[in-house]
């Protein structure tokens, strides 16, 4: 009775014998005990193996966890490395060397070929609308502004036509006005239009004449 | 007159401009009108309310054919134009919204300085035929550019619209290249984000 008193004693220490944490005192009455009871030395050896072989699978474990993790880490870091050169790839503007790179990722990982497709397909986007945008634009600047530039007014063909027959016709109408209340005005007048009707309905049949005789003359 | 500007319409946009840098205004004319509607596309997606592309887009226009004569290689006329577009829409946005709000694209970075807060002044512009798919799709990447902060959405425009490199972007923008380059993958990455339904999966 006392022994097994003993016993169940020295097992309830086993764990912390095994790692050392006992005071001197206690330390040397399991060690006492265990040199003569088998019982409990055979208990000692079991339980130091599995707390070994424990430890060494719960090592083994964490550090494949470790392991992992770097490397799912390597992994995003890889990716995101990739990602973000991608866009400059697209653009033509990465070093050769770089670039290399981010083709040899795209051998590794095919599925990265994806995020480049979608580059393209933005771009696509951009372009088709970008230039239905400029199907909208309906205003033309080009005359209004070259026009500024010269220092014209803005309708300025129009304007200076318009001006020209203005004048001209105020001109004409002032000297006639004029004429007409002198007292030699109407002979005057009457002269006038007697040089006109000439010059257009006689002179001017005369002056072609005169002008294809040159012209047979220049080319016999 | 006629035949004049009949062989205005032949000629390419370097002969235009070196023309146009020696007074002749038919062919500064013709250089205007190839390059409005692209002004406008620009304009269209860099300003958020629609008033203002029309009147922005000519005087953009005008500031190019002023200054037409400055530009000394005319191959380099894309990034010069876009220089003043750019220009004149941060004035713009300078005397409207004299204190900057901040907005973030999901970080981190000093990006989000001075940048203005729009996400709530859009939907204000109307396309073509929104009911139909296209239009929607439309619509849809419209909205999603506007609600890009401004620095990322003048980098996309520049590069998406208009074709310019990264180098030619960082100088318009006075920025590293470096920068540019993630603004535009940002911006890519937040544009994929809202067209998610549309695009194949
Ligand atoms: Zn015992």
């Amino acid at each position: 009775m006392q022994e097994k008193e003993t016993c169940k004693k020295v097992t309830s220490l086993l764990g912390l014998y095994i790692d050392n944490k006992l005071d001197e005192d206690t330390k040397r009455f399991v060690f006492t005990h265990l040199e003569y009871c088998q019982e409990c030395h055979e208990k000692y050896l079991m339980l130091k193996q599995l707390i070994f072989e424990l430890r060494k699978a719960y090592n083994e474990l964490i550090l494949d966890i470790q392991n992992q993790e770097k490397k799912h880490l390597f992994y995003i870091k890889e990716y995101e490395k990739f990602h973000s050169n991608l866009s400059a790839y697209f653009d033509n503007e990465l070093p050769l060397n770089e670039s290399l790179n981010i083709k040899k990722y795209m051998i590794k990982f095919p599925n990265a070929r994806q995020d480049l497709e979608e580059m393209y397909e933005l771009h696509n986007i951009i372009s088709d609308c970008s230039s239905s945008v400029k199907k909208t634009m309906n205003q033309d600047f080009s005359k209004k502004l070259s026009y500024k530039i010269q220092g014209k007014p803005i309708n300025y063909r129009q304007q200076l036509s318009l001006k020209i027959a203005s004048y001209a016709l105020i001109i004409l109408t002032i000297s006639l006005l004029i004429f007409s209340t002198l007292p030699q005005g109407k002979t005057v007048i009457e002269k006038g239009l007697k040089y006109f009707k000439k010059t257009i309905y006689v002179e001017a049949p005369s002056t072609r004449k005169l002008a294809n005789k040159l012209k047979t003359a220049q080319h016999p | 007159m006629h035949l004049l500007k009949r062989s205005h319409k032949k000629l390419t946009r370097e002969e235009l401009i070196l023309r146009s840098q020696q007074d002749d205004y038919l062919a500064l004319e013709e250089l205007i009108k190839r390059e409005q509607k692209n002004a406008y596309a620009s304009f269209f997606y860099l300003a958020t309310e629609k008033e203002d592309i029309l009147d922005l887009t000519q005087e953009a226009l005008f500031r190019m054919a002023k200054n037409i004569k400055s530009l000394r290689d005319p191959k380099k006329f894309q990034a010069w134009f876009n220089q003043i577009i750019t220009n004149l829409f941060n004035d713009e946005m300078r005397k409207k919204y004299k204190r900057p709000q901040q907005i973030s694209i999901d970080d981190t970075s000093n990006e989000n300085k001075n940048v203005i807060n729009i996400s709530e002044i859009k939907d204000r512009k109307k396309l073509p035929a929104e009911n139909t798919l296209a239009g929607e799709l439309n619509k849809k990447i419209t909205d999603a550019i506007h609600n890009l902060p401004e620095p990322f959405r003048i980098a996309i425009v520049l590069r998406e619209l208009q074709g310019l490199s990264y180098e030619e972007i960082s100088d318009i923008t006075q920025t590293s290249i470096g920068t540019i380059k993630s603004r535009i993958a940002r911006a890519r990455t937040k544009l994929q984000e809202s067209l998610k339904p549309y695009l194949i999966q």
